[in-house]
C-alpha cells in the first residue's frame, strides 16, 4: 500500500514563483517608466538586475517543483502554442535575457522590449492560472489584473528598499499608491466576482480557512497599511516599513489566491 | 485498427461491485491506497496516480418511498477538445489515434499543469515517479484486440465498449427507455461535452449529482478569453496607471523645484 | 487539432526517448505492445461459489495477470473486484512462507522444519485421540468416537481434499468434524433435501437468464454473487424480467431492484406465509401442478394439528425435550402403503387444506404488522409474484444466509419450496429455490461430508444403535409401495459399502463399518453430547474444556463463529491447534489478540502454511453444482507444502506410530491411502471419488454401476461419472450450449451432479406427455420414444414415475413430515426479538436448541436492547476476510469495519456519518464506523417504532485493514433442524464515541 493519496497540488514552489516573478517584472516597469521620465538610468540598472535575478530564482523555483526537474528542456524542443505555460517558459526566458541586456548595455531599445516583456510575463501569471479548471482561478477575468497591479506595488517596493531607492522615494511612493489603490478595488471585485464563480472558495477566503491570509495578510498588511503610510507620508518609518508590508503582502496574496483555489 | 471505439458507461445499469475498479489497478499495476470509510462504501476518495478508476456512490438527502442509491464511473472521459492536452507544456499529454488521451511519462516533466485544468480532476501527479499518470484507455489492451480492463470485468454490461457512434446510437435508446421507466432526468453526457468525448455516460441525474460539470469548459474559447484579458491587462495596468504616477509626481517634483 | 500536432511532433522527432507505455511514438505507430502477457492457462476463480473461469499468465513463476476467462459460459470474461484482484491472493507478501509453530505461553511464532511439524502434529493427534478415545458408551454401544479431537474447514479447498479430510477425520474416529457449511447453508440441505429430495440450488447460474421474475429475499445477490448479475440483467434487458428484492436494508442488489421491500430482520416467514395464503386464496397456484407432482393432494393423519390450533406448535410436541413426535404428520395410506389422495383437494386432511388453514392468519394487517412492510407494497409483492404461477412463466427465488441463518432458518427455505411448488416453478427453466452457496467450493465441501452428522453423498454418519452394516443400510432404505415412485434411496446400500471399500479397502465393508464413528447420546457435561457436535455445540465443549485438539483448515472461527467472544476464549482451553492456512488468521493467532496476555494462554499452535489455487490442481463444485476441474498454473511460494501431501504425510506418520501400539489402531493401520507423488494426488483421488471396479481398477462410469458386494469402491456415488474412462469430465471446456432450446445448459462444459442434469427435477417442467409447460424455455422434452434435452430425473418414459424421484413419496413437498420443527412453515420471533410473537403464544420455534451457559449465553431484550440488528458481508470482503483483508486492491475499497443505521436513530444517539460508533449487545461490544444512510428506515413494529441496524462483519484483528467482528455480538442459538447460528436477527444498541 502506498502513503497518503497524491492528488498534485500545486504548493509553495508555485507562490514563490509568482511572487518573484510580480516583483521581478514592476520593479522593471516602474524603473523603466520613471527613467522614461526623467534620469533613472541608476534605478534602472538596478531593477534590470533585480529583474533578472528575481525571474531567475522565480524559473529556478518553477524546475524545483517539477517532476522531473532535469527534463525541463522538453517545454523548449516542441511547439506547445496552446499551452499558457509553453508561451509563458518562452516569455520568462527571453524577458530575462533582455533584461540581462539592459543591465549590461543600458540599450534603450532593449529597454522597451524588456519592457513589453515584463509586462506580458507579469500578466502571464495571471493567465496561467486562469487557464485551469479551478474555478477560484478561471471564474474570473481578474487574476492578470490583480497580478501587475500587485507586481507594480512589491516592485516598486522593492525599489525603494534597494540602494538606489531612497533617490526616487517620492515617485516610488506614488506608483505605490496608485497601484495599491487599483490593487484593492480589484481584489474586491475578484472576491465579489468569485463569490458567483467559486461560492466555495470565495467563502473559505472571506470567513474560513483563508481568512487570515485575506483580512490580515492581503488586506491590512499588504494594501490598507501601507496606503496610510504612503497618504500620511510619514517617510522616517514609512520606507522601509512600507515596502516589506507590502512585498509581504504580494506574497500573501499569491499565497491566497494559489491554495484558497485548490 | 478502427480509432473510434469508446467506453459506454450505465450508470441504470451498473451495480457498485467495483470489479472495473480493481481490475484497472490489475491490469495496469497500481497500488492499493490507504483509505478510511468516510460514511459512505466509495473508495478511495479521489483518483490519483494509483486509482485510476473509481466508482462513485451517491445517495437522495431526502427520504423517499424507496431510496434511490446510483452509481458514478469516476475516470478519464478522453475529451476531443481535452484541457489537459491544450495545457501540456511538452506535448507528454496528447490524443493517440485522435482520439484517446494518454500521457507519455517518458516525456513528462511533472508541471501538473494538466492536474489542474482537467474540469474531472482526472490526471494525478505521481510523486515517486515525477509524473503525472491516468487511465490510458488500456490503449495497448485495445491496439491488440482486446477491451479495456474495466470493461471486460463488468459483470452485467454496465460497460460496453465499440464504436462511438454505435455507443451513442446505444445510449439514446437507452435514454429514451429510461424516460419510459420513469428517471426523467436520464441523459446522455460525453457526446457534446468538450467537443466529444470517449466515454459515453447514461447518467440518472443531471451530472452535478455524479459530481460532473454540466457545462465543461472547453479550453478554446478559454483561451481566448483569459489571454485577451491577460494581453488587455497588461496594455492597460502596465501603462497607464504608470505613466500617470510617474508623471503625477515628476511634475509635482518639478513644482517642487 | 490532434493532428496537427503530432504531425508537427513526428517532424521534431523529438518525442519519446523511454520505453514505458504508454510512449506516444509507440501509439502514434499504432502499436503499443500489451502491457503484460494474458491468457495462459484458464483456472477457475476461488472465491464464491458462482465459479467463474480466470486466465492466467506468468512469466517464470511470478504471477503476471489473472482476469476474466472470455471463454467461461458462467462470466464471459468478467469477474467481481475479488475475482480480479485475486492475483495478489496468490502474489502476496503477507503470506506465511515457512511452517511457524508458537509454544505454550509463548508470545511470538517460531519458525520450524515440515518434519518437526508433522511429527509434532502426529504425536499430537494420537495422543489426543488415545487420551479420549470412546470404543464403547456405557449403555455398551460401540461408538468409536474420538471425543477430545476437533475439525473444520474445508469449504474453501477442492473436493480432492475435502474428500482425503474427511477420510482422515472418519478413520481417526474424529466426532467434531465440521466447516463453513454449518454456518452458512446447512438449513438449505435440510428444508431443500426435505422438500424436492436433494439438497442443493435447483437450477444454476445461467439458468437465470430464462426467469421471467427474481425474487431475491436473503441474498444481497449483487454485492455477493456478482456474476448471478450478468444472468438476472439479461432476464431483466431481454425478456423484461423483474426483480424483486426484500431485506432489511436497501442494498446494491435492491438498487438494481424494480420492487423494494424493507422487512425487520427475522420475519422472512411471516412474509411469505402472506404470499402463501395469498396465492392460494386467489387462486394463483398452478393446479395442475400443485395436484399431479406435489403432496398437495395426499391425506395426512387425522390426528394431526396444526399450529393455528395449538398456539403456535404442531401436534406431537413435548415442551420438555423440545422436541417433537412426528407420528401425527405421516400420510394415510391404503392397504398396500400408497399414500391416499384427493384429487379434489377439499378433503379436510389433504395437505392443501391443512396449509390453506395454516395460513389464514396470515393475513395482510398481521403480516404488515410484523414485517414492517405496508400492505400495499405487500400486494405489490404478492401480486407481481405469484403471476408466475402462470403457465409458461419461470419465476425464481434466490437466496442466501439472510434466509439460512436463523433459528427457523429450515422452515424459511421450505417457505419458498412451498411458494414454488404451488406456483410450478420446480423443475422449470428459469425457476428453482436457488441457494446462492458463499465459499467457492461449499457445495463440494459438503457434497463430501465435511459435517459431523454426514459421510460423502449425504449417506449420513450411523448411529450407535445401527450395530451393523446390514442394520444401517436396513434403516437408511426407504420403503415404497407406490409402484410409480422410484425410491431412489433404495440404493442406498450400494453407495455406503463402496464408500466403506475406498476407505478401507483391504478390510471387508462388513467390518470396516465399526471403523466409522457412531452418533448417539453419551453423557457429559454438554447436553446433548453424541448426537450435536455442530458448530455452536464445538465451541461450547471447547469453552467447557472437553475438546483438546482442533485441526483448522481454511476456516476463520475467531471472526465467523457466533458468539465469537466466547468462542476465541475457548480456544485457550486447547491443548494444542493445528491450522492450515495461507494468512496469519484470527484463529491462528487467538492467544495474540488485542487485551490478551499470551503468557497467559497455554495452547501449542502450529501454523502450517499452504497452497493457493493457482498452486495446485483440483475440482471445484459451484453453486449450481458443476465441478470444474483447475490445472496448477505456478509452483508453490517459498516452503509452503500441498495440502495433500500435508495430510499424505500426516497418515504415513499416524500409521507409524500406530503400528507401535494404541487405542484402538485398526481404521489408522487399514486406512487405504494413495501411495503417488503429491503432484498425481489430486487426480489419484478424484479417480477414488468417481469409484471404480476393485478388481479390475477400471472407473465406473456412473453410481447405477455401484455393487452392495464390496466389489466395486466409490468415495462418493454423487460424483460417480465425474472422472471416468473417457476421462476427466469435470475438465471439459466445451462452451457451446448443446441445449436445442438454448436455455444455457452448456453440459458439455465441466462436470455436474447429478448426471450431468444441469437443472434438478426437470420431470416436474412437463406434462403426463412429456410435453414442456414452456414451450420457448423448455428444459426436456419426449419426443415419442427418448427425452430430448437436457439429462432427465430418471430416464423412463413420461407418466411412468413421480417428478421427485429422491423422495419415496414421489411428490414434491408442501408439507414435510420429516424436519424435526414442523411440517409446514411457521413464524417465530428470534432469540431475540422486540415484539411478542402474534401468530401464537409460541415465542420461538418450539424445537431449538436453547444452549444456557453461564456467562456466555446471555439473552438480551427489547427493554434494554431496542435496536433491530443483523449482519451481512459486502462485495469487497470475503467472508471471516482472511482473503480479502489482506489483499490492498480490497482493503482499500472497504478499509473499516461500518454500521448502516437510519437518520432518526442516528440523530438520536447523537451519531454522526463517518464517525466511530459502539455497538453494544446483551454479550458483547463491537466498535465500527457510522455509515447514517436513508437506505434504512425506521419500521413501524405492531405500534412500536422500531429501528433496525446493520454491521459487516467480516473483520478482526489480523490482516492490512482491521476492526472488531460483528459476530462479538450474535447469539449462540441454532436451528432446530441444523443448528446453523441466527447470525441475521438479534438486538443491540448504538451509542457514540466521537463527535
Amino acid at each position: 500500500m502506498s502513503g497518503p493519496i497524491v492528488l498534485g497540488q500545486w504548493n509553495f514552489w508555485i507562490v514563490l514563483y509568482l511572487w518573484f516573478v510580480g516583483i521581478g517584472t514592476g520593479a522593471f516597469l516602474t524603473a523603466y517608466y520613471i527613467n522614461k521620465k526623467g534620469d533613472a538610468s541608476d534605478l534602472l540598472a538596478r531593477a534590470s538586475w533585480i529583474g533578472v535575478a528575481a525571474l531567475a530564482a522565480g524559473s529556478l523555483l518553477l524546475l524545483i517543483d517539477l517532476g522531473r526537474p532535469l527534463r525541463f528542456w522538453h517545454m523548449f524542443v516542441s511547439y506547445r502554442g496552446s499551452s499558457v505555460m509553453w508561451i509563458g517558459s518562452w516569455l520568462i526566458t527571453i524577458t530575462t535575457i533582455l533584461m540581462f541586456i539592459v543591465a549590461l548595455t543600458k540599450s534603450k531599445g532593449v529597454a522597451v522590449l524588456a519592457a513589453i516583456g515584463a509586462a506580458l510575463t507579469a500578466s502571464y501569471v495571471g493567465v496561467l492560472l486562469t487557464v485551469s479548471a479551478i474555478q477560484l482561478w478561471s471564474g474570473t477575468l481578474l487574476l492578470p489584473w490583480l497580478f501587475l497591479a500587485s507586481a507594480f506595488t512589491t516592485g516598486a517596493a522593492a525599489l525603494s528598499l534597494s540602494k538606489n531607492g531612497s533617490r526616487h522615494a517620492d515617485v516610488l511612493s506614488e506608483v505605490g499608491k496608485v497601484y495599491g489603490i487599483l490593487e484593492l478595488i480589484i481584489l474586491i471585485l475578484f472576491v465579489f466576482w468569485s463569490f458567483a464563480a467559486a461560492p466555495a472558495a470565495a467563502l473559505s477566503m472571506v470567513a474560513g480557512k483563508y481568512i487570515g491570509a485575506l483580512w490580515v495578510g492581503v488586506l491590512i498588511i499588504g494594501i490598507a497599511a501601507p496606503l496610510y503610510l504612503e497618504i500620511k507620508s510619514d517617510k522616517k518609518i514609512s520606507i522601509a516599513a512600507t515596502g516589506l508590508m507590502i512585498i509581504f503582502g504580494g506574497l500573501a496574496l499569491r499565497y491566497l489566491v494559489v491554495f484558497a483555489g485548490q | 485498427m478502427s480509432t473510434n471505439y469508446a467506453i459506454y458507461f450505465d450508470s441504470s445499469k451498473c451495480m457498485a461491485c467495483r470489479a472495473c475498479q480493481v481490475t484497472c489497478k490489475q491490469w495496469n499495476d497500481r497500488e492499493a491506497e490507504i483509505t478510511e470509510n468516510r460514511g459512505s462504501y466509495e473508495n478511495p476518495p479521489h483518483l490519483s496516480s494509483q486509482t485510476w478508476l473509481r466508482i462513485t456512490f451517491h445517495e437522495d438527502k431526502e427520504e423517499r418511498n424507496d431510496p434511490f442509491w446510483f452509481f458514478g464511473r469516476n475516470s478519464c472521459l478522453h475529451c476531443t477538445d481535452a484541457p489537459c492536452v491544450s495545457v501540456c507544456p511538452t506535448g507528454a499529454m496528447a490524443h493517440v489515434n485522435d482520439n484517446y488521451v494518454v500521457v507519455d511519462t517518458s516525456w513528462c516533466i511533472g508541471c501538473r499543469y494538466c492536474v489542474k485544468a482537467c474540469p474531472y480532476e482526472v490526471p494525478r501527479f505521481n510523486e515517486k515517479r515525477g509524473v503525472v499518470e491516468k487511465c490510458t484507455f488500456c490503449v495497448d489492451r485495445v491496439q491488440n484486440g482486446y477491451q479495456p480492463a474495466c470493461v471486460k470485468s463488468c459483470p452485467d454490461s454496465a460497460l460496453e465498449f465499440g464504436d462511438r457512434n454505435k455507443m451513442i446510437r446505444k445510449a439514446e435508446v437507452r435514454i429514451a427507455k429510461l424516460k419510459e421507466q420513469g428517471f426523467s432526468g436520464a441523459e446522455i453526457y460525453g457526446e457534446k461535452e468538450l467537443s466529444g468525448q470517449y466515454v459515453i455516460n447514461i447518467l440518472l441525474n443531471e451530472p452535478e449529482a455524479y459530481g460532473m460539470p454540466s457545462n465543461p469548459k472547453g479550453t478554446g474559447k478559454q483561451l481566448a478569453a483569459d489571454w485577451g484579458s491577460g494581453v488587455v491587462a497588461a496594455a492597460v495596468m502596465a501603462t497607464l496607471p504608470i505613466a500617470w504616477a510617474v508623471n503625477r509626481r515628476m511634475k509635482a517634483g518639478r513644482e517642487e523645484k | 487539432m490532434g493532428v496537427k500536432r503530432r504531425e508537427f511532433l513526428k517532424l521534431t522527432g523529438l518525442i519519446s526517448l523511454g520505453s514505458f507505455l504508454p510512449s506516444i511514438k509507440e501509439a502514434m505507430a499504432a502499436s503499443v505492445p500489451l502491457l503484460k502477457k494474458m491468457a495462459e492457462s484458464p483456472t477457475i476463480c476461488p472465491y464464491c461459489a458462482v465459479g467463474c473461469g480466470q486466465i492466467v499468465s506468468k512469466k517464470g513463476n511470478k504471477l503476471l495477470d489473472i482476469e476474466g476467462d472470455p471463454d467461461h459460459p458462467i462470466n464471459r470474461g468478467a469477474l467481481c473486484p475479488k475475482g480480479a484482484g485475486s492475483r495478489h491472493l496468490a502474489d502476496n507478501p503477507r503470506r506465511i512462507t515457512e511452517p511457524l509453530y508458537r509454544a505454550p505461553g509463548s508470545d511470538h511464532w517460531e519458525k520450524k522444519s515440515w518434519d518437526w511439524m508433522l511429527d509434532a502434529v502426529a504425536k499430537k493427534i494420537k495422543k489426543t485421540r488415545d487420551d479420549t478415545f470412546i470404543r464403547f458408551d456405557r449403555d455398551g454401544y460401540e461408538i468409536n468416537r474420538a471425543e477430545g479431537l476437533a475439525y473444520l474447514g474445508g469449504a474453501a479447498h477442492n473436493n480432492e481434499e475435502c474428500y482425503a479430510a474427511v477420510k482422515f477425520a472418519r478413520a481417526l474416529g474424529i466426532p467434531w468434524l465440521e466447516h463453513q457449511a454449518r454456518i452458512c447453508h446447512s438449513s438449505t440441505v435440510a428444508a431443500l433435501g426435505n422438500s424436492f429430495g436433494r439438497g442443493a440450488m435447483t437450477n444454476h447460474v445461467i439458468d437465470m437468464k430464462n426467469s421471467d421474475m427474481f425474487l431475491i429475499m436473503g441474498s444481497n445477490a449483487a454485492e455477493n454473487h456478482p456474476l448471478t448479475f450478468k444472468w438476472i440483467m439479461e432476464a431483466v434487458e431481454k425478456y423484461g424480467a423483474k426483480i424483486i428484492s426484500v431485506d432489511p436494508r436497501f442494498t446494491r442488489t435492491s438498487s438494481k431492484a424494480h420492487y423494494f421491500a424493507q422487512i425487520r430482520a427475522g420475519t422472512d416467514i411471516a412474509f411469505l406465509g402472506g404470499m402463501i395464503k395469498y396465492i392460494i386464496e386467489n387462486r394463483q397456484y398452478d393446479e395442475f401442478y400443485v395436484k399431479n407432482y406435489t403432496n398437495a393432494a395426499l391425506l395426512i393423519n387425522p390426528n394431526f394439528k396444526d399450529t393455528s390450533e395449538l398456539d403456535g406448535i404442531f401436534s406431537g410436541y413435548d415442551a420438555k425435550k423440545r422436541a417433537y413426535d412426528k407420528s401425527t404428520w405421516q400420510y394415510q395410506t391404503d392397504e398396500n402403503g400408497i399414500p391416499l389422495r384427493d384429487e379434489t383437494l377439499n378433503d379436510p386432511n389433504s395437505v392443501f387444506q391443512i396449509m390453506k388453514r395454516h395460513y389464514a392468519r396470515y393475513s395482510f394487517e398481521t403480516v404488515s404488522n410484523v414485517t414492517g412492510v405496508a400492505i400495499k407494497k405487500l400486494k405489490t409483492i404478492y401480486d407481481l409474484y405469484s403471476s408466475t404461477g402462470q403457465k409458461g412463466k419461470a419465476g425464481t427465488i434466490l437466496y442466501a444466509m439472510g434466509a439460512t441463518q436463523h433459528t427457523y432458518g429450515t422452515q424459511h427455505i421450505r417457505g419458498y419450496a412451498v411458494i414454488q411448488l404451488l406456483l410450478g416453478n420446480i423443475g422449470v427453466a428459469g425457476g428453482g429455490v436457488n441457494a446462492l452457496r458463499g465459499h467457492g467450493n461449499v457445495q463440494g465441501s459438503t457434497d463430501h461430508g465435511l459435517l459431523f452428522h454426514d459421510l460423502p453423498g449425504y449417506l449420513g454418519l450411523p448411529k450407535r444403535k445401527e450395530k451393523t452394516l446390514d442394520a444401517r443400510i436396513k434403516d437408511k432404505t426407504p420403503k415404497n409401495y407406490d409402484p410409480k415412485s422410484l425410491n431412489w434411496w433404495k440404493n442406498y446400500g450400494k453407495y455406503l459399502t463402496s464408500q466403506l471399500a475406498a476407505w478401507w479397502r483391504e478390510t471387508d465393508p462388513r467390518v470396516s463399518y465399526h471403523y466409522l464413528p457412531k452418533l448417539g447420546p453419551h453423557k457429559n457435561n454438554i447436553p446433548d453430547a453424541g448426537s450435536n457436535y455442530s458448530h455452536i455445540a464445538m465451541f461450547e465443549a471447547m469453552y467447557q474444556n472437553v475438546i483438546k485438539g482442533f485441526f483448522v483448515m481454511g476456516e476463520n472461527p475467531a471472526v465467523s463463529a457466533s458468539n465469537a467472544g466466547p468462542a476465541r476464549n475457548a480456544m485457550a482451553n486447547l491443548d494444542w491447534l493445528a491450522v492450515l492456512e495461507i494468512f496469519d488468521t484470527e484463529t491462528a493467532s487467538f492467544w495474540n489478540r488485542p487485551g490478551i496476555n499470551p503468557k497467559k494462554i497455554k495452547t501449542e499452535v502450529f501454523l502450517l502454511p499452504n497452497t493457493v489455487w493457482v498452486e495446485k490442481s483440483g475440482s471445484f463444485t459451484n453453486t449450481g453444482r458443476w465441478a470444474q476441474w483447475k490445472n496448477k498454473v505456478i509452483d508453490r511460494v517459498g516452503n509452503v507444502k500441498d495440502e495433500l501431501w500435508i495430510y499424505t504425510e500426516l497418515v504415513k506418520r499416524l500409521k507409524k506410530l500406530y503400528s507401535a501400539g494404541g487405542t484402538y489402531p485398526d481404521p489408522v493401520l487399514n486406512l487405504s491411502w494413495w501411495d503417488v507423488e503429491t503432484e498425481r494426488l489430486p487426480e489419484a483421488i478424484a479417480k477414488e471419488i468417481n469409484g471404480f471396479d476393485i478388481k479390475t481398477g477400471k472407473l465406473v462410469s456412473s453410481f447405477t454401476k455401484l455393487k452392495d458386494d464390496g466389489s466395486t469402491a466409490c468415495g462418493n456415488w454423487l460424483y460417480a461419472g465425474s472422472f471416468t474412462e473417457k476421462g476427466n469430465m469435470m475438465a471439459r471446456r466445451n462452451d457451446v450450449d448443446p441445449h436445442p432450446a438454448k436455455i444455457g445448459t452448456y453440459s458439455n462444459w465441466s462436470w455436474n451432479w447429478p448426471v450431468n442434469r444441469r437443472i434438478l427435477y426437470n420431470r416436474a417442467g412437463v406434462d403426463l406427455n412429456g410435453q414442456p409447460f414452456d414451450p420457448r424455455r423448455w428444459v426436456i422434452k419426449w419426443n415419442g420414444s427418448k427425452w430430448i434435452g437436457d439429462v432427465p430425473d430418471g430416464g423412463s418414459p413420461p407418466n411412468t414415475i413421480h417428478p421427485f424421484i429422491m423422495l419415496n413419496e414421489g411428490y414434491g413437498r408442501e408439507f414435510a413430515r420429516g424436519l424435526l420443527d414442523g411440517p409446514l412453515p411457521e413464524h417465530y420471533e428470534p432469540y431475540e426479538s422486540p415484539i411478542k410473537n402474534p401468530f401464537g403464544n409460541t415465542q420461538i420455534n418450539p424445537a431449538c436448541k436453547i444452549w444456557a451457559t453461564p456467562g456466555i449465553d446471555i439473552h438480551g431484550n427489547f427493554d434494554k436492547y431496542p435496536v433491530v440488528l443483523t449482519t451481512y458481508r459486502v462485495t469487497e470482503h470475503y467472508l471471516a476476510g482472511q482473503m480479502s483483508r489482506n489483499i490492498g486492491w480490497l482493503a482499500e475499497l472497504q478499509p473499516d469495519a461500518f454500521v448502516e443505521m437510519d437518520r432518526e436513530i442516528a440523530k438520536k444517539r447523537g451519531i454522526k456519518n463517518g464517525s466511530l460508533c459502539e455497538i453494544i449487545g446483551a454479550r458483547g461490544k463491537v466498535k465500527a464506523i457510522a455509515i447514517v444512510t436513508g437506505r434504512i428506515h425506521p419500521l413501524k413494529i405492531m405500534g412500536k417504532t422500531v429501528h433496525p441496524a446493520g454491521l459487516l462483519w467480516s473483520f478482526g484483528y489480523k490482516g492490512l485493514v482491521k476492526g472488531d467482528s460483528a459476530n462479538l455480538l450474535t447469539p449462540n442459538i441454532g436451528d432446530a433442524n441444523t443448528m446453523i447460528p441466527e447470525y441475521k436477527a438479534f438486538l443491540g444498541d448504538l451509542r457514540k464515541l466521537e463527535g
